[in-house]
């Protein structure tokens, strides 16, 4: 494929088939949501910043010709709407957090062992987040050891930790789910604090 | 530096753990945020579809603009078709003149030109007038 396509992603983007992507996009937002911001919110949804405006902005973005091919993936809508969704997260968390700190997101870091210190990329609250879920699980802690060694990619990680590289994947489902869990249990302590 | 050397182990972790969404996920994310698939796909063509009728009406707007442009462009060009064979020198004349004599080498015979060539050769020297102005 040439490296400059002539049909771009503002182009593909027109026709996409919504009804198929848009529970892929939905469960992409809303990790990314839990990743990497967990603001005060009220309701169903999982940050000041909810899976449709994520979604939309994303899409809006991806529209405006903002956006190119993910080099090595040209073609691929999908992973240029989920590149940007994430994007649009990282642009909202650093928002707000110049806005000033927010009392309830202080609490909920507090519950949830982060810190609120926001001197480093690495208080980012998937850090702590995912050391939290690796708990005394020594195979994810072997997992963030490969990672924070720059092993992105299922291969590297197994070849780092001499692990097949579906072992990489389950672990790393296994942290998916509970850094999914403690958010959840995040939310509900939030919304019930918020009812007493 | 490679564009790795500057990212952070969040970011690392987000690479490494953002993997494909299974079915399973899929559904447990739209389940539990109460979100309904078709109407969210609707919205989301409507926004595609929305943004398509902006850029096509401002493709159009731009197009009539050009147009417009171009009418009143022609509309200020003296009528040539107007002028007798005598004002049609009268006028080639004074174009020669402004366009200098390496313009005049390719017109050196023009007094003796046909009417309908001398009108050809007015249009031509006033392009090339114009296209001289407009790189000053």
């Amino acid at each position: 494929m040439s490296p400059k396509m002539a049909n771009e992603p503002a182009d593909a983007i027109k026709t996409v088939d919504w009804d198929a992507l848009a529970p892929r996009l939905v469960a992409r937002a809303r990790r990314y949501l839990h990743w990497y911001g967990w603001l005060p919110t009220s309701g169903a949804q999982p940050s000041q910043l909810d899976v449709h405006e994520v979604l939309s902005e994303a899409v809006r973005r991806v529209l405006s010709g903002q956006r190119n091919w993910i080099k090595g993936h040209e073609g691929d809508i999908e992973r240029v709407l989920c590149s940007t969704m994430r994007s649009v997260v990282m642009d909202e968390v650093k928002k707000v957090r110049r806005r000033g700190p927010l009392t309830d997101e202080a609490d909920l870091h507090e519950h949830s062992g982060e810190t609120t210190s926001k001197a480093s990329d690495d208080d980012a609250p998937i850090v702590n987040l995912a050391k939290e879920a690796a708990g005394d699980d020594e195979d994810c802690q072997l997992y963030l050891l490969a990672v924070d060694e720059g092993n992105t990619k299922r291969e590297d990680i197994a070849a780092a930790l001499e692990w097949t590289p579906e072992k990489v994947s389950v672990i790393a489902k296994k942290l998916q789910r509970r850094i999914a869990r403690l958010r959840e249990r995040t939310k509900a302590d939030q919304i019930e604090a918020n009812n007493e | 530096m490679s564009s790795d050397d500057k990212k952070s182990f969040a970011d690392f972790l987000v690479d490494a753990l953002d993997d494909d969404v299974d079915e399973a996920e899929q559904k447990d994310a739209v389940r539990s945020l109460g979100i309904n698939v078709s109407q969210l796909a609707a919205r989301l063509r409507q926004q595609v579809a929305d943004h398509d009728a902006a850029e096509r009406k401002q493709r159009w707007a731009r197009a009539a603009r050009e147009r417009d442009n171009e009418l009143r462009r022609l509309a200020a060009e003296p009528a040539d078709e107007q002028l007798s064979l005598p004002e049609l020198f009268q006028v080639a004349q004074r174009l020669l003149e402004q366009a200098g004599p390496s313009a005049g080498m390719h017109y050196m015979k023009f007094e003796t030109a046909k009417e309908e060539d001398l009108r050809q050769a007015i249009r031509a020297l006033r392009h090339l007038l114009k296209e001289r102005d407009g790189k000053r």
